[in-house]
């Protein structure tokens, strides 16, 4: 299962704002609703948080944005999907993976994620991220099929059947 | 151990809340008062529960309130359950001194009771700049202000006043 789009929340001044959405699919009213739930109240860095919106299901990742002379702000990325069978612990590995990474590199800005956002999301279709971040740096990631490895039993055909033993 | 006993072991519970705008320095208060330390923090989201403090037969609650416009709508009810209220003002961002009256007018205009106990805090004083403690309560109002009330001159960085002005005020609660 493929997101449909990523997207990138901060904490502006006078609340949360979208920083950005790759690909731009969604309708603002979708987008607007999607900003205000990416991060729930209380919420703190490393915090993952799942729900639907309409028929769209979505999962973000809140993390701080270190900043120097100033307070650290906090951001979610957030991925969204059509169906709601989508691997959800792929999704949060993933994202924290990233997040991680930028960190200990240094490279955790909002502008930086922004920019690698567009391959990020390729990145999820093809199943495999590479994402060169720097001339130095580069975040690879492989991940098995975003869908549910295992097959879903039908137990109500079990049941059936030991209901007429 | 028997009923009269019981009910002088009874421990008071109060609620207080940190209002004031965003980054003006709430949560790092908070934070002070739990650790003893100044740590550097990232806006809260909507509101934080900290730690309950606990102080001889008093439980003290505290609702760390985000600062953001969008989340001042929180604040009325939070307020309103509320037995203190401490505002935090940045001392030193004199272009939002304004919109802080603004807030602190709403609140104790519209969303607290009469007998709460209100404790304004003119934060990171450890910064050269910024308004001096008797024009600050002169302007903000705070001399006519009808409810219990102490401004202090305070900081995380440096921990001036923080355990003063929250001595004040817990001893306040304690009474009422």
């Amino acid at each position: 299962m493929k997101p449909i789009t990523l997207c990138l929340v901060q904490m502006g001044n006078k609340g949360l704002e979208l920083v950005t959405a790759y690909p731009k699919v969604l309708p603002k009213k979708v987008l607007d609703e999607l900003t205000y739930k990416s991060m729930p109240m209380s919420a703190k860095p490393g915090d993952f948080s799942s729900g639907s919106i309409g028929e769209l299901f979505y999962s973000s990742y809140i993390f701080q944005l270190p900043q120097e002379d100033v307070r650290h702000n906090i951001g979610a990325i957030i991925a969204v999907f059509e169906d709601m069978k989508y691997n959800l612990e792929g999704i949060k590995k993933t994202f924290s993976c990233i997040i991680k990474e930028l960190d200990g590199k240094s490279l955790l800005k909002l502008d930086i994620i922004q920019e690698i956002l567009p391959n990020l999301y390729t990145g999820f279709v093809k199943g495999v991220i590479n994402i060169k971040i720097s001339s130095i740096a580069t975040i690879s990631i492989k991940f098995n099929d975003m869908e549910s490895s295992e097959e879903e039993k039908d137990y109500t055909e079990d049941l059936e059947e030991d209901l007429w033993r | 151990m028997s009923f009269f006993r019981k009910i002088f072991k009874r421990k008071k519970e109060v609620n207080i809340t940190l209002c004031g705008l965003a980054n003006a320095g709430k949560t790092t208060i908070v934070k002070y008062l739990e650790t003893g330390e100044f740590v550097k923090t990232q806006p809260t989201m909507g509101i934080n529960r900290g730690e309950t403090i606990r102080i001889e037969k008093l439980e003290i609650n505290i609702w760390d309130m985000g600062g953001q416009d969008d989340f001042r709508v929180l604040w009325p009810e939070v307020n309103e359950k509320s037995d203190g209220v401490v505002f935090v003002v940045d001392k030193n961002d004199v272009m939002k001194f304004e919109e802080a009256y603004k807030a602190f007018q709403e609140i104790v205009e519209h969303q607290i009771h009469d007998d709460v106990i209100v404790l304004v805090l003119l934060h990171k004083a450890d910064l050269p700049e910024g308004m001096d403690r008797s024009r600050f309560i002169q302007e903000f109002g705070l001399v006519d202000l009808p409810f219990k009330w102490a401004c202090y001159e305070t900081s995380a960085k440096t921990g001036q006043n923080i355990f003063e002005s929250f001595k004040w005020f817990f001893e306040q609660l304690k009474e009422g």
